[in-house]
C-alpha cells in the first residue's frame, strides 16, 4: 500500500481551476475570487486529487475550507453528469460523520454552492438537472426515508451504524450501488474506536456491492500516526495521499496559574483566584469558549462565575453545553453561538466536533486536556479564518497537571502529536458484519475472510479467530436440541457457507446493530429520600460502600446501591473519589515519556544551577505565565528537599515510595510511573497481581496518569523491584488476565461486547432493556462464558482491556528495559509520601487483585468481620 | 434457638436448608422458567436451568438424604403463561426428587396457576415441629418460629456477592425467623447488607429491623455464621 504525505500544492491556483466544468469555475471565482488566496492550502492538495480519482486523507485545522476540499471536485462531477443527462435517480456520493447534529449541518453547507451553481447555470443559459442531497440517520422520520426510493439523493449525509443498516436494506442498497465516492468527516473521532473498526468493514462491504473501486476522502482533525488512519480509511492494498496541512494556523497559547504558590495556597483562595482569573479572561474577550474535562465541571465553572460575578453573568449572556442535557437545549447554545449571541459558554468534550463557530475569539481550557490532539482540536475551535491566530489560555490549578500541561504546550508547538492505537481484530464487531453478510445473502468462509481482510484493523485476522466467531454466532456452545433457539446462523463445515438463520434475526439486526454501547445512569438519594442528582457508569465502576464524593457541590458517603439508585449520607468528610474520576481522559504515554524527559530535565538544572535558571529556562523555553513557572519550581524545590534528586522519576527510574500506616494498618507502595493512565491501569494490576501471589494476602490498587498506589496488609512487606526483576514479560498476557479475572471492568467490558455480539439484546421483542439490566444479564453470563473454549465474546473482552485500555505493547516495552536494565527501580522508605506523590495519595484505592478463589473471599471476609467486632467490642 | 445452635439443628447446602431433627429438606424460590423469561428479555444464551437445578437437588439429597422435601414458594417463575418447555421441565424436576422423598410444594405469589399443572397437592403452608414454613408473600400468625423464601437476600462481602440465608434469634414476637436464599442462580438477588426497618418484602416482617439478622453463607460445604448485619456494616471496609 502506498502512502504519500504532501504537505504543499502540486499545481496552481489557475491550473486547479482548469479542471472544472466553466459553470463552477464562474462559480467559484465570484464566490471565493476576492479573498486573499483563490484555494485554501487543504483545497490546493485535495481537489486535484480526488479529481484525479486517488483517494485522499485531508489532516486540516478548523476554519480551513476543509468541506469543500473533499466536495468540490465531487460537484463539478456531479454537475457534468447532470448536464449530459446522466444522473440516475441513484446515489453517487456518500457522506459519513460521526455526529447526526453534523450531518445536518453539512446539509446546510452544500445548499449553498448548490444553489449558486444552480444559479449561475440558468444564468448562462446552461439549465442543470437538479442535483439532490439529504440527510438519514435514526432522528429522520419514516416518511421521508421512504421518499428516498422513489427520489433518491446524489449525495448522502448520514451516520455509520446507518451506513451499516442500509447496507442491509434490501430496496436501498440497490440505490448504493452506483457510489463513486465516500467522504469520512472527523475521522480522527472514530480512529481510535470499534466504531473505525466497525465503518471499515462496511466499506468493504460496500465495495462488494459496487462491485469495483470508489474514492475514499476522510477529513481529520490533528491527530497521529496518520498512516495508520489513512490505512483505515483506505483499507489493504490501496493506495491513499495524505495532505497535511495542519500547521497552517498560528496558535497563541498561554499555560496560565491562578496563584504563584500552587501547594501553599489554601484551596478556597485557589477556587476563588480560579474564578477571578477565568472572569478576567472572559470579560476582556467578546465570545470565549470554555473546555472542562467533566459534564460536571461545565456545570460547576458556569455555576461558579453567575454566582460570583451576577452583575456580569446570566442566563442572557453564558450557557452550557454538553451531552447530559436535552437536546433542545443544546441546539439553543448550538444556535447562539452560530450567531456570536453569548459571551461565555462551557462545555466537557461535546463541542469539541464539527460545528462553526465564527464569533469566538478565545478558547479557555480548565485543567490538562490531556493530549495535544486535544488541545489542539478544542484549541483550534476558536478563529474561524485561517489568518486568524488562534488563542487559547489553559488554567490549571493541580500540581501534576500543572507540569504536564507546561510539557505538552511546549511539544505541541514543536510539532509533537500524541498517537492513538487502532482497534485490531475486535470479534464483536466481527461479530456483527458477518451477521450482516450473512444477512444479504449466504457467503462461503473464504469470502467473508477476504472481504474482512481488505479492512486495516483485520489485516491479520486468523482463521481460527474468524472461526471462533463462527462458531458463536451458530451456537456451537448450546445443546444440540437447543441450538435453534441461540443460532444466528448456520455455518456448514463440509462445504464452507454461511448463511442467516431464525426468522427473527433480522429484526434482531435492525433493532440492535451499532457499536455505540448503552451507558447509565444512576438516581443519587440520601437515604430520607431526597435526590441529590445523577452519577454515571464509569463513576460506579469504581465506587466501594464508605467512599465520599461530591455531587452538586456536596459530599455524600456512598452506603448501598439497590434498583437503579445510589443511596447516600451527607457528610462532611474528605472525598475519597476526586470528583473528576469518573470521565478522567487519560494521558497518552508518549507525553508520559515526555514528562519524564522534563523532570530529568529540570531537576538536573535545579541541582546543578539553582531556582534562578530554573525559572528563567521555564519563561523563555514554555508559554507559560510567571505564576506558573514559579509553582513548577517550587514542586521539584520541595521533592528535593524531601528526598533528593533520585526520589524523582525520569526515563530511567521508576521511583516505589514505601509509606506503613499503623492508625489504618495498611502498607502502601506509591509507585511514581509517570507513564499515563492506561499504561498504569494495566501495570498497576501486573505488579498487584505479582505481590499477591508473593504475600498470599489481597492486594487494593487504584492507578493515575503520574503512577499508581498498592495496599496490602501493614504486618505483609514485599520488595517491588525485586519481584520485577524475577517476572518474566512472557509471562504479561498470563498474568494480567488473571488479574483482571473478577474485575468490574472485565464484566463491565464484557456487557458491552455481548450487546455488540448480540447475546445480550437491548431491543427484543418490542422491549427495550437499560444498561442496568443488561450489565446485570452480563454478570450473569460470564462465568457460564468462562467454561466455554475460545467463546469469542470474552476472548475479545480480554484482548480489548490488554491491548485497548491497557495498551499491553507499552507495558511489554517497560518491562523489557527493566530487564536490561535501562529502567531502574528505586525503592525507599518514608513515613508519609512525598510532594510529588501527592495526586497519587488523593486518589484512594479503587479495585482488588485477589489472590486466590471464592472460598478464600468468604474465609478471608469472615475472618475480617469476627476480629474487627472483637476489636470495636 | 441461639446462634450456635443454628449450626448444628440446620444444615445448609446449594442453597437449601436441612432441618436435621425432622430430616426435611427446603428449597424455596425455585423459579423454574427464569431461563425462558431471561430469553424472552433478550439474554441469548444457553443457561442450562434444568440441569443445573437437577444438580443442585441431586448433590442436596445425596449429602443429607432427606425423609421430606418441601419446595417453598415461588416453584415456577411465570404467574402468566406458562410454555410448554417450562411446564415440561417442572414435571420432569418434579418427577425426579419425588422419587427420592415425599415432595410438599409451598404455593408463593408467582404460583397462582401451580395447581393446574401438578397432580400433587399444595398448601399453603406446612407446620414441623417449632417451624412455621411458608413462602412469605402473606401474613401468617406469629406463633412459632418462622422459616420464609421470597426475599432472595445476597450479602455482599468486599467486592463479591453470595447469596446467604438469614436468621434472626426470636426477632418474631419473640419467635426465630429464618430466611431461605432463592434456590435458583439464576434469580437476581437482593443485597441486604444496608437493608433498613420496613424494606423486607414480606409482610409480617415489616416491623422488624434486618440489622439484627445474622446472614449464614455456604460455599463449597463450609457454612459461615456472621455476625448481625448491623454489626457488619459498621465495621471499615478492607480498602483504605
Amino acid at each position: 500500500m502506498q502512502q504519500e504525505r504532501i504537505t504543499q500544492a502540486a499545481r496552481s491556483d489557475k491550473e486547479i481551476l482548469q479542471l472544472f466544468d466553466p459553470v463552477v469555475r464562474e462559480w467559484w471565482i465570484r464566490t471565493y475570487g476576492n479573498s486573499s488566496t483563490l484555494f485554501t492550502p487543504p483545497q490546493q492538495i485535495a481537489v486535484p486529487l480526488i479529481h484525479d480519482q486517488r483517494n485522499v486523507l485531508i489532516c486540516s485545522p478548523t476554519g480551513s475550507g476543509k468541506t469543500l476540499s473533499a466536495f468540490l471536485s465531487i460537484l463539478n462531477h456531479l454537475v457534468i453528469l447532470g448536464r449530459a443527462g446522466n444522473l440516475d435517480n441513484s446515489v453517487y456520493c456518500l457522506y459519513i460523520s460521526p455526529l447526526k447534529s453534523l450531518a445536518n449541518d453539512i446539509h446546510r453547507n452544500l445548499e449553498e454552492p448548490l444553489a449558486g451553481i444552480r444559479a449561475i447555470s440558468e444564468e448562462l443559459g446552461a439549465p442543470l438537472e437538479e442535483i439532490r442531497h439529504a440527510i438519514r440517520h435514526g432522528d429522520v422520520p419514516a416518511a421521508q426515508k421512504a421518499k428516498m426510493l422513489r427520489l433518491t439523493p446524489h449525495i448522502l449525509n448520514t451516520t455509520p451504524e446507518t451506513f451499516a443498516i442500509l447496507l442491509n436494506s434490501p430496496k436501498f442498497r440497490e440505490k448504493m450501488r452506483t457510489i463513486r465516492w465516500v467522504i469520512v468527516d472527523e475521522i480522527h473521532a472514530l480512529a481510535g474506536s470499534k466504531r473505525g473498526v466497525h465503518l471499515s468493514v462496511s466499506l468493504e462491504r460496500l465495495q462488494e456491492l459496487i462491485g469495483k473501486e470508489f474514492v475514499r476522502i476522510g477529513c481529520s482533525a490533528t491527530i497521529e500516526p496518520l498512516e495508520d488512519v489513512g490505512g483505515l480509511l483506505a483499507g489493504n492494498g490501496r493506495d491513499i495521499a495524505i495532505a497535511d496541512t495542519r500547521f497552517v494556523r498560528k496558535f497563541d497559547l498561554r499555560l496560565v496559574c491562578p496563584v504563584p504558590d500552587l501547594i501553599n495556597t489554601p484551596h478556597e483562595d485557589l477556587t476563588t483566584a480560579l474564578y477571578s482569573a477565568i472572569d478576567e479572561l472572559v470579560w476582556s474577550h467578546q465570545n470565549t469558549l470554555i473546555f472542562t474535562n467533566t459534564r460536571h465541571g461545565a456545570e460547576r465553572v458556569l455555576q461558579a462565575l453567575r454566582s460570583r460575578f451576577p452583575h456580569r453573568y446570566s442566563d442572557l449572556n453564558s450557557g452550557c453545553h454538553h451531552s447530559s442535557m436535552g437536546k433542545e437545549a443544546r441546539l439553543e447554545i448550538e444556535d447562539r453561538l452560530k450567531r456570536g449571541d453569548v459571551r461565555v459558554v462551557t462545555t466537557s468534550t461535546s463541542l469539541e466536533l464539527g460545528i462553526d463557530m465564527p464569533h469566538l475569539d478565545l478558547v479557555i481550557q480548565v485543567g490538562s486536556p490531556k493530549s495535544v490532539a486535544a488541545l489542539v482540536q478544542r484549541i483550534g475551535r476558536a478563529g474561524h479564518s485561517l489568518d486568524q491566530v488562534v488563542k487559547g489560555r489553559i488554567v490549571v490549578v493541580d500540581r501534576d497537571e500543572l507540569i504536564e500541561t507546561a510539557v505538552m504546550l511546549r511539544k505541541g508547538l514543536d510539532g509533537f502529536v500524541d498517537r492513538i492505537q487502532i482497534p485490531g481484530n475486535c470479534l464483536d464487531v466481527l461479530a456483527q458484519q458477518v451477521l450482516g453478510m450473512a444477512l444479504e445473502r449466504p457467503h462461503h468462509i473464504d469470502e467473508i475472510e477476504c472481504i474482512v481482510r481488505r479492512s486495516y484493523p483485520y489485516r491479520s485476522l486468523s482463521r481460527e479467530a474468524l472461526l471462533s466467531v463462527l462458531r458463536y454466532l451458530s451456537a456451537q456452545h448450546a445443546g444440540m436440541d437447543e441450538r435453534h433457539l441461540y443460532a444466528k446462523i448456520w455455518y456448514d463445515a463440509e462445504n464452507g457457507m454461511v448463511g442467516k438463520k431464525g426468522k427473527a434475526i433480522r429484526a434482531i439486526y435492525y433493532m440492535n446493530a451499532g457499536t455505540i454501547p448503552d451507558e447509565f445512569v444512576c438516581d443519587v438519594v440520601t437515604r430520607d429520600g431526597s435526590w441529590v442528582g445523577k452519577l454515571d457508569e464509569k463513576y460506579l465502576e469504581r465506587m466501594n460502600p464508605g467512599d465520599v464524593f461530591v455531587i452538586g457541590g456536596s459530599k455524600f458517603r456512598f452506603r448501598y446501591r439497590r434498583g437503579g439508585n445510589l443511596y447516600v449520607d451527607p457528610t462532611g468528610e474528605r472525598p475519597t473519589i476526586p470528583s473528576w474520576y469518573s470521565e478522567r481522559l487519560p494521558l497518552s504515554f508518549d507525553l508520559g515519556m515526555q514528562v519524564l524527559a522534563f523532570k530529568e530535565e529540570t531537576a538536573t538544572r535545579l541541582e546543578q544551577s539553582g531556582r534562578g535558571e530554573v525559572l528563567s529556562h521555564l519563561l523563555s523555553h514554555y508559554p507559560v505565565d510567571e505564576n506558573a513557572a514559579a509553582s513548577i519550581c517550587e514542586i521539584f524545590e520541595q521533592q528535593i528537599r524531601f528526598g533528593g534528586k533520585t526520589s524523582i522519576p525520569s526515563p530511567h527510574s521508576i521511583v516505589v515510595e514505601e509509606v506503613p500506616d499503623a492508625g489504618t494498618s495498611r502498607r502502601t507502595y506509591y509507585v511514581l510511573a509517570n507513564y499515563g493512565l492506561r499504561f498504569n491501569e494495566g501495570f498497576s494490576r501486573y505488579i498487584a497481581s505479582l505481590v499477591a501471589r508473593e504475600i498470599t494476602a489481597n492486594v487494593a490498587v487504584a492507578a493515575g496518569d503520574m503512577g499508581f498506589i498498592l495496599s496490602v496488609p501493614l504486618y505483609k512487606r514485599v520488595s517491588v523491584a525485586a519481584l520485577l526483576a524475577r517476572a518474566h514479560p512472557d509471562t504479561i498476557s498470563a498474568v494480567l488476565m488473571h488479574a483482571v479475572e473478577n474485575t468490574n471492568l472485565l464484566k463491565r467490558v464484557f456487557r458491552i461486547n455481548a450487546a455488540r455480539s448480540f447475546m445480550i439484546l437491548r431491543n427484543y421483542r418490542g422491549r427495550k432493556k437499560s444498561a442496568r439490566k443488561q450489565q446485570m444479564n452480563a454478570d450473569l453470563l460470564i462465568s457460564f462464558c468462562a467454561k466455554i473454549r475460545d467463546f469469542s465474546v470474552l476472548t475479545e473482552s480480554y484482548r480489548e482491556i490488554l491491548e485497548d485500555r491497557f495498551e499491553i505493547r507499552n507495558i511489554r516495552e517497560i518491562l523489557a528495559r527493566i530487564h536490561t536494565g535501562g529502567i531502574r527501580v528505586t525503592e525507599r522508605r518514608s513515613p508519609t509520601p512525598g510532594p510529588m506523590s501527592f495526586g497519587l495519595a488523593a486518589m484512594g484505592a479503587r479495585d482488588v487483585v485477589s489472590v486466590e478463589d471464592r472460598i478464600s473471599l468468604i474465609r478471608e471476609y469472615h475472618r475480617r468481620v469476627l476480629q474487627q467486632i472483637g476489636a470495636v467490642a | 434457638m441461639i446462634g450456635n445452635t443454628l449450626l448444628q439443628e440446620c444444615g445448609f447446602l446449594h442453597n437449601c436448608l436441612f432441618l436435621r431433627s425432622d430430616r426435611v429438606l427446603i428449597a424455596a424460590d425455585v423459579h423454574i422458567g427464569m431461563e425462558e423469561e431471561l430469553h424472552c428479555q433478550g439474554l441469548h444464551f444457553p443457561l442450562n436451568e434444568e440441569e443445573t437445578l437437577l444438580a443442585r437437588f441431586g448433590e442436596a439429597i445425596e449429602f443429607f438424604r432427606p425423609q421430606r422435601i418441601i419446595l417453598d414458594g415461588d416453584i415456577m417463575h411465570s404467574f402468566a403463561t406458562i410454555p410448554r418447555r417450562v411446564r415440561e421441565k417442572f414435571r420432569r424436576i418434579l418427577s425426579t426428587i419425588t422419587e427420592y422423598a415425599e415432595v410438599t410444594l409451598i404455593r408463593g405469589s408467582h404460583d397462582r396457576l401451580l395447581p393446574y399443572i401438578t397432580g400433587t397437592s399444595t398448601a399453603e403452608s406446612v407446620v414441623i415441629g417449632q417451624w412455621h414454613i411458608a413462602h412469605g408473600d402473606r401474613d401468617l400468625d406469629r406463633d412459632r418460629s418462622l422459616i420464609i423464601g421470597h426475599e432472595h437476600p445476597v450479602l455482599e462481602l468486599d467486592m463479591a456477592r453470595e447469596p446467604c440465608f438469614l436468621f434472626g434469634e426470636r426477632v418474631c414476637d419473640r419467635h426465630d425467623l429464618l430466611i431461605l436464599p432463592a434456590f435458583n442462580p439464576l434469580c437476581q438477588g437482593v443485597v441486604v447488607n444496608s437493608l433498613r426497618c420496613g424494606e423486607l418484602l414480606a409482610p409480617m416482617l415489616r416491623s422488624i429491623d434486618p440489622a439484627d439478622l445474622q446472614p449464614v453463607v455456604e460455599h463449597a460445604g463450609e457454612v459461615f455464621l456472621f455476625p448481625p448485619l448491623g454489626k457488619i456494616q459498621a465495621c471499615s471496609p478492607a480498602l483504605h
